[in-house]
């Protein structure tokens, strides 16, 4: 009878025990000449017997990437099943050899003994049994299990914390295996999709969404929801440019498999490692060829081999190899992108261009396209517009070739996709081509971001364009009055024109100087005083939303508020165009109601602008406010222009 | 897209001033006086083209008519190390090289003479830019030539090319030294006329003042004429700094000049400077604060135009622009504008919207100077009408003793009447009532008397 249990236990059943299917459990048949005591030992011993049935069901249905289970295969499950089997199960295994050999050396041994010999398992068995009946309830794979085992090995049960950690080991040699690769090489060794690093697929861009979806902001405009679209979704669009050289795959945390106990910060960090060294790995166009960990690998390989042999797991430990990879990593990529790079004189250019640094290129560009762009463009337009910038390029004797990256771009209404009847103007963006490296700098997120700012600054330097125009008509045409009807309709239209270009010019000259000449030079200070290739690239993020917010781009109120001020001094130049030294009565007519619209706007700017400094929140609020008010004119006549 | 500038120099003055201004360009554009690209210069992404054309690769000309009746300044000038500059078809003098005896008739008559072989100068010059913007002229109101013949010219650009803008640098006489030329106030007022009706923009350069800043502020007992035009050099050079040099913000003339201008008549600007120095001086190199540049131009004894203060009158600011040179920290300027509010150290128009409108531009790399910032500031100042009643009641003056009337009665112009005179003096006096109304809330609505 012994023997038999003893088999019973090993999961071979027959005889005097039988497996129930329905309640999984080993039991004793009944027979005549057991006493009930006996018999309730017996069954108390065989429990084990059918946690260890369960056990192997389970591994044989999981072991060596069976897909026929629930769960997909996976390399941590097979890990942990191999684990299971040959570990813990095998441990139990080698104690009932044990026993056998006792009986077998002494058949008196009772069956107490037998349960004493086992009862370790008796605590363990039922633990190990919930795990997996979780992880399968659960579905769980890949980083996933980590999680669940680091769960259940706080227990203060020593054995199940033991197996546990046994488990975690195991789980943990394929983790570091796969981050191991990922770190020093940049490859991702992941056939199952179970590690929490990924690439993103490329989803092709919606850049020319913002302008239509929003009607209601006009030009440009794009709202803090649109932003955070942009922000949530790290896509890669400039893919859609043919160059494979540019190509620059985006990786990021899978959400689903991220390890509870690892912080987050240290997996961005470990996305943010791989990543570049990938980048410097695929590279074909380095002459020489740069590794960006160059001698070091060995290094950080023995440091994570050492980390993975580790019989606890400390995150102080992995913490502390990870920034000293990264250090390397950072400085590294601060040598190539800032220093080989030349970044700033990138993103001067960029500031020349996205900015209106150039002003003299923009005034010049305003004047020679209008005629192309004023009206809704055609597919033709994207050419015809490059021709005339790089015309007005040539014509300014600025240098050719470090303008080479940029070109303009219309988009075009399609058949089922009219731009609804946006001029030419409304739809124009700069595309920008980053050389290697700088597209880690400049991504596609960055160069939209950019290009939002591009819109709003070139509306505001088109009507201030207009302006001035209209005060060269003033000055030179209407220099003298010859009647008194002709005087009080000069005096109208000079009062409006100056009124709007006061506010116009200091409009353009917050952006330029307080908010653009500001926020770069904190930025460049950043930059200069870093080494820290990551604070860099936060300094540029920090710049580009700092201008966003500054530019009024995420407050809806104020950018609607500015752009409907622009439209009416654009609807004004074009009526003072036309205008005689004698307005019409319906030119008249239009100015007025032009008038009123104006002073309606103004006075709902100057209440937004006032309302928001008591609240203290958007100081560069007051900042524009100071300068259109500087002489309290704005107050006292009635918190309004025109 | 306009922006090229065609500059003229009338006069003794004018050309002197104007000699002056193109020596600092050079320098700033790193152009040898021979008119030859330095070598260290051809990467600079400065704007030449705006003042100067390109012959050939290496050579740039300036884009500058020299004219003078008499000979004495322009021979010095092609006998300096700067003969080569100019083209030599751009400099005219007259033949008989008598120049116009410091008469205001005198120089208007013979510029009226002159028209045509001036103007073909001028015309040629003007259609070999592919982008004219606007002329700028330089001369001084008091002599004759400058005056008088600048005067025509001013009346004829307009006819010839009413689409383009006229600056001017005017020199303004010095009041507080008895000046050789005794019809000065004749010719200041008949040029004023002409400033006021066919400029566009006129920054006034007050000997007055460019006399007592050199003596208090640059120390120098007994200024000489090149001390003082160095000062005017300066002056202009750094307001065509945002024209010259690739900026954000005030790319040509007329995004320079119009937010200064509000209304067509309003256009005499002063002119302030900070730090200056001489060549000589040894300046203590300083750590300067936006701040600082901005609170020093606001200060009168760094303005270029001297004006008494006047009580009666409660004169203010119309408009400020202030160019900032050098190596600044942006933020600061929104903080400085924030304290120059607070402590009301500019008080403005009552009667429109005002404020102080800040460029910043970089420094010329090829100059060595030993202030890390420097500031010019184009104001549009009600009080500069103290200098034409100054001018009107001196006009006065002479014109109650009918003194000097003769050399005027033998041109053309005065030879039926003195009807020339009376315009003048009730333009000037428009001018002098538009500036003293413009420091009234009632500005704008106010009733004037229409051009009869």
């Amino acid at each position: 009878m012994l023997h038999e249990l003893i088999l019973a236990l090993n999961g071979h059943v027959g005889g005097l025990f039988s497996f129930d299917e329905s309640s999984k459990l080993v039991k004793v048949n009944s027979v005549a000449f057991l006493h009930p005591g006996e018999k309730s030992l017996l069954n108390r011993i065989c429990e084990h017997a059918g946690y260890y049935k369960q056990f192997q069901q389970f591994i044989e249905c999981h072991i060596n990437f069976n897909d026929q289970s629930e769960i997909p295969p996976g390399l941590y499950m097979n890990a942990l099943c191999y684990c299971l089997r040959d570990d813990i199960l095998s441990e139990y295994e080698n104690s009932l050899v044990l026993l056998e050999q006792e009986i077998l050396l002494n058949s008196d041994i009772k069956l107490t003994y037998i349960q004493y010999k086992l009862q370790d398992y008796a605590l363990l068995f039922p633990a190990l049994l919930q795990f997996l009946q979780n992880l399968e309830s659960r579905k769980l794979r890949g980083c996933q299990l980590l999680g669940l085992v680091e769960k259940h090995s706080s227990t203060g049960i020593p054995t199940v914390q033991v197996a546990m950690n046994r488990l975690r080991f195991s789980l943990h040699q394929v983790m570091y295996k796969q981050l191991s690769s990922w770190l020093l090489q940049g490859t991702l060794m992941d056939p199952y999709s179970e590690f929490f690093v990924h690439k993103v697929k490329k989803i092709k861009s919606l850049t020319a969404t913002p302008v239509n979806q929003d009607n209601e902001i006009g030009i440009g405009g794009i709202t803090g929801e649109q932003l955070q679209q942009i922000q949530g979704r790290k896509v890669d669009s400039e893919l859609k440019d043919d160059s494979s050289s540019t190509y620059f795959e985006q990786f990021s945390l899978r959400g689903e498999m991220l390890p509870p106990y690892l912080p987050i910060r240290l997996l961005h960090k470990i996305v943010f490692i791989g990543e570049s060294v990938d980048m410097f790995e695929d590279n074909e166009n380095i002459n020489t060829k740069k590794s960006i960990l160059k001698d070091r690998v060995m290094e950080f390989s023995k440091e994570l081999y050492s980390l993975s042999q580790a019989p606890t797991f400390l995150l102080i430990d992995m913490e502390n190899v990870i920034d000293s990879i990264r250090a390397c990593v950072t400085e590294r990529l601060w040598e190539f992108v800032v220093k080989e790079s030349r970044l700033q004189d990138h993103l001067h250019r960029l500031k020349d261009i996205f900015l209106l640094g150039r002003g003299d290129l923009f005034q010049a560009l305003i004047e020679a396209a209008d005629v192309l762009l004023c009206c809704p463009p055609s597919p033709m337009t994207t050419h015809d517009a490059n021709r005339v910038f790089h015309q007005v390029i040539r014509s300014l004797d600025m240098n050719d070739d470090s303008l080479q990256q940029f070109r303009l771009s219309v988009e075009a209404g399609t058949k089922d996709n009219p731009v609804a009847k946006a001029s030419g103007w409304a739809v124009l963006s700069v595309q920008y081509k980053a050389e290697w490296p700088l597209q880690v700098f400049f991504t596609s997120v960055a160069i939209d971001r950019y290009n939002s700012i591009f819109k709003f600054l070139l509306a505001v330097r088109r009507v201030q364009v207009a302006l001035h125009k209209a005060w060269k008509r003033q000055m030179t045409k209407w220099s003298w009055a010859n009647s008194e009807q002709d005087q009080s309709d000069q005096l109208l239209l000079s009062q409006i024109r100056n009124h709007m270009q006061f506010l116009v010019d200091n409009l353009l000259t917050y952006l330029q100087v307080d908010v653009i000449e500001s926020q770069f030079h904190e930025m460049l200070e950043k930059i200069n005083s870093s080494k820290d290739f990551e604070i860099i690239r936060s300094a540029h993020e920090t710049f580009q939303t700092n201008l966003l917010a500054q530019c009024f781009l995420l407050n809806v109120p104020v950018n609607h508020c500015l752009m409907c001020i622009l439209e009416s001094c654009t609807s004004f130049c074009t009526l003072f165009e036309s205008a005689s030294n004698r307005l019409t009565v319906d030119q008249l007519e239009h100015c007025q109601a032009l008038q009123a619209m104006f002073k309606k706007q103004t006075l709902l700017l100057f209440k937004i602008l006032t309302s928001t400094k008591t609240h203290q929140r958007n100081p560069y609020l007051v900042q524009l406010l100071l300068r259109i008010d500087f002489n309290k004119y704005f107050t006292s006549a009635g918190q309004q222009l025109g | 897209m306009p922006r090229d500038i065609i500059t003229l120099q009338v006069g003794q003055c004018g050309n002197q001033v104007g000699m002056e201004f193109w020596k600092q360009l050079c320098a700033e554009h790193g152009i040898n006086p021979e008119g030859i690209l330095e070598d260290f210069a051809t990467e600079g992404i400065d704007r030449k083209d705006v003042f100067f054309y390109q012959a050939d690769d290496e050579h740039y000309i300036p884009r500058a008519v020299l004219l003078d009746l008499e000979p004495r300044v322009i021979n010095s000038i092609m006998n300096s190390a700067y003969s080569n500059l100019f083209n030599p078809e751009n400099i005219y003098m007259s033949k008989h090289g008598g120049g116009a005896g410091n008469s205001w008739a005198s120089g208007y008559t013979q510029g009226e003479r002159l028209y045509e072989e001036v103007f073909d100068i001028i015309d040629r010059e003007a259609e070999g830019s592919d982008s004219l913007e606007g002329f700028l002229l330089c001369h001084s109101i008091a002599g004759g030539t400058g005056s008088g013949m600048g005067s025509y010219i001013l009346e004829k650009l307009n006819d010839r090319f009413p689409k383009k803008l006229i600056q001017t640098y005017s020199v303004f006489p010095n009041q507080d030294e008895i000046s050789d030329v005794v019809v000065q106030p004749y010719n200041s007022l008949l040029t004023l006329k002409r400033l006021t009706q066919n400029a566009d923009c006129v920054n006034v350069l007050d000997n007055t003042a460019l006399h007592r800043i050199a003596v208090e502020r640059l120390h120098i007992e007994n200024p000489t004429f090149q001390q003082i035009n160095h000062l005017v050099s300066t002056v202009m050079s750094a307001s065509t700094t945002t024209l010259r040099v690739p900026g954000y913000m005030n790319n040509d003339l007329i995004g320079l000049i119009s937010s200064l201008i509000p209304t067509p008549r309003l256009h005499f600007l002063m002119t302030g400077y900070t730090p200056l120095t001489t060549d000589s001086q040894v300046a203590n190199v300083r750590k300067t604060t936006v701040l600082d540049v901005m609170r020093r131009l606001l200060q009168p004894k760094n303005m270029m135009v001297s004006t008494p203060i006047n009580r009666q009158a409660n004169h203010c600011y119309i408009s400020i622009l202030n160019i900032i040179q050098g190596e600044v920290d942006p933020t600061q300027v929104h903080k400085s504008l924030q304290r120059i509010r607070e402590r009301k150290l500019a008080q403005f128009i009552p009667w429109g919207p005002a404020s102080i409108q800040v460029a910043l531009s970089r420094k010329s790399p090829y100059i060595q100077s030993s202030h890390r910032v420097s500031g010019l500031m184009l104001a549009n100042h009600t009080s500069i009408n103290t200098l034409f009643s100054r001018t009107l009641s001196s006009y006065d003056k002479l014109r109650k003793r009918g003194a000097f009337l003769d050399q005027f009665r033998k041109e053309a112009i005065f030879s039926d009447n003195l009807d020339e005179f009376d315009d003048a003096r009730n333009v000037v006096q428009m001018l002098v009532d538009e500036y003293n109304a413009a420091t009234r809330p009632d500005y704008q609505t106010r009733k004037v008397a229409t051009k009869k």
